[in-house]
Formats: structure tokens, C-alpha cells, sequence
């Protein structure tokens, strides 16, 4: 008796895998964004800016576990810790400077400066994972191999997240050494 | 001490995509944990840290 070949099939599970994925790219393009100003606007991140840095690649790193080895709960309250501290850190530095006078970090963009654009992503993504977790058919055990774009999207956040985890060492290495980083950096050691 | 927490996110990316998921979610959680050590020492009183 020959055995049936299973073929990927387009389920739940499958669809909030790829959600999960442009979830976890949205945060890494945020930290991108984040170089950009950094290297192009030759503007060295503060250690608040760094910590919402962590944060973000956090929150990337429980969404891309999701696309990786499938929708967990575990997962998901890895990456709602991880956007619960990256909103702190930002607010943090949101309160630094909400009273009138007390001047700004770096320059604004779309309006607003970086770590107000990052409060509002933590809270997005915050809502964006309570509305994903009303499926409960995703946690089901699977049926079929995932899509071939799933596999792909796994690739390409897992890549996203490494390039962005290492490189983010070594030029926070560079910025602030191995100790406390400066609270108004200029210039690299 | 910023650039060992990124690190750690490396570390627990590597783990996770060498298919040891709870070691890099461990890994993870530690890295959270020393990121919001980190946070509190940057919360001092001392407006000079606080940036």
C-alpha cells in the first residue's frame, strides 16, 4: 500500500505564521530605520535608544520563533514582555523630555522623534498579538507541511534578526565600550 | 554591558535557529531580565545616566 504524499496547504496555522513574519520585519525595520540615523544622520544612539533597540529585537525574536517552530503561547508572551519593556524604555524617555524647555534627543521624523515612534509600535504590536490570539485553531497540531513562503519567511526574519543582533554588538561595542554607555554620545572609541 | 545584551539576542538567535528552541528561549528570557537591569540603572537620579 503506497502512502499518500501530504501537500503544504494554506491553514491558520500557516496564515498567522506569515503575520507573525511581517510582524517581526516591521520591528527590524524599525532598528534598521534606527542605523539609517545613526550612520546617515551621524547621530550615535543614546542608552535609552539602545535599550528600545533591545526591546524591539525582543519582540522580533518571539514573532520569528512563531514563523520558526510554529504559534506558541510561550512565544507570544516572550514577545509581549519584550514589547512590555521596550514601551517602558521608551516612555521612559518620552517623560525625560515632555516638559516644555527640556530639549529633545537627536532629530524628529514624520513629526515626531524616534522614541515616540517606538512607544507607538510597542503599544501596535502589543494590540496587533492580542488580536492574533483570538484564533485558537493556529495552536493546533498541523496537518500538512507549511507553505514553501513560510519556510522563506522564516529564512528571512531568522537572517534579520542575527544581522541586527550582531551588528548592533559590535557598534555598540564601538559606541560605549565594555562599560556604562555615555548619556550624550559623540563620537566612537 | 549594552553590547553583551545584544549578545545575548545573538545567542538566543543562533539557538533558536540551530533548532534549540526552549535553550534560546531560556537564553532569551535572561537577556530580557539583564535588559531590564540595564533599564533601572539608566532610571537613576542622576540626570547624568538618565539619557
Amino acid at each position: 500500500m503506497s502512502e499518500i504524499a501530504v501537500k503544504p496547504a494554506w491553514t491558520t496555522r500557516s496564515v498567522v505564521q506569515i503575520f507573525n513574519g511581517l510582524g517581526a520585519l516591521t520591528v527590524f525595520g524599525v532598528v534598521f530605520g534606527a542605523y539609517g540615523f545613526q550612520f546617515v544622520l551621524l547621530e550615535p544612539p543614546c542608552p535609552l535608544c539602545l535599550l528600545i533597540r533591545l526591546g524591539m529585537i525582543g519582540v522580533g525574536f518571539g514573532l520569528a520563533l512563531n514563523v520558526l517552530f510554529g504559534p506558541r503561547a510561550l512565544h507570544y508572551g516572550l514577545a509581549l514582555l519584550a514589547a512590555m519593556f521596550g514601551a517602558l524604555a521608551s516612555l521612559r524617555q518620552v517623560m525625560l523630555h515632555i516638559v516644555p524647555g527640556t530639549g529633545s534627543y537627536g532629530d524628529p521624523a514624520f513629526g515626531m522623534h524616534l522614541y515616540t515612534w517606538a512607544f507607538i509600535v510597542f503599544v501596535t504590536i502589543t494590540l496587533a498579538i492580542a488580536v492574533v490570539l483570538f484564533f485558537q485553531d493556529q495552536f493546533d497540531e498541523p496537518t500538512a507541511p507549511p507553505p514553501a513562503a513560510v519556510r522563506w519567511m522564516a529564512i528571512v526574519v531568522m537572517a534579520a534578526g542575527l544581522f541586527l543582533a550582531g551588528a548592533n554588538t559590535i557598534t555598540t561595542l564601538l559606541e560605549c565600550g565594555v562599560g556604562a554607555c555615555p548619556d550624550n554620545p559623540t563620537t566612537y572609541l | 554591558m549594552m553590547a553583551l545584551l545584544f549578545l545575548g539576542w545573538f545567542a538566543a538567535f543562533v539557538l533558536a535557529w540551530t533548532g534549540r528552541r526552549i535553550g534560546s528561549v531560556i537564553v532569551a528570557l535572561v537577556s530580557l531580565l539583564l535588559c531590564m537591569a540595564m533599564l533601572r540603572y539608566h532610571m537613576s537620579e542622576d540626570i547624568g545616566i538618565s539619557l
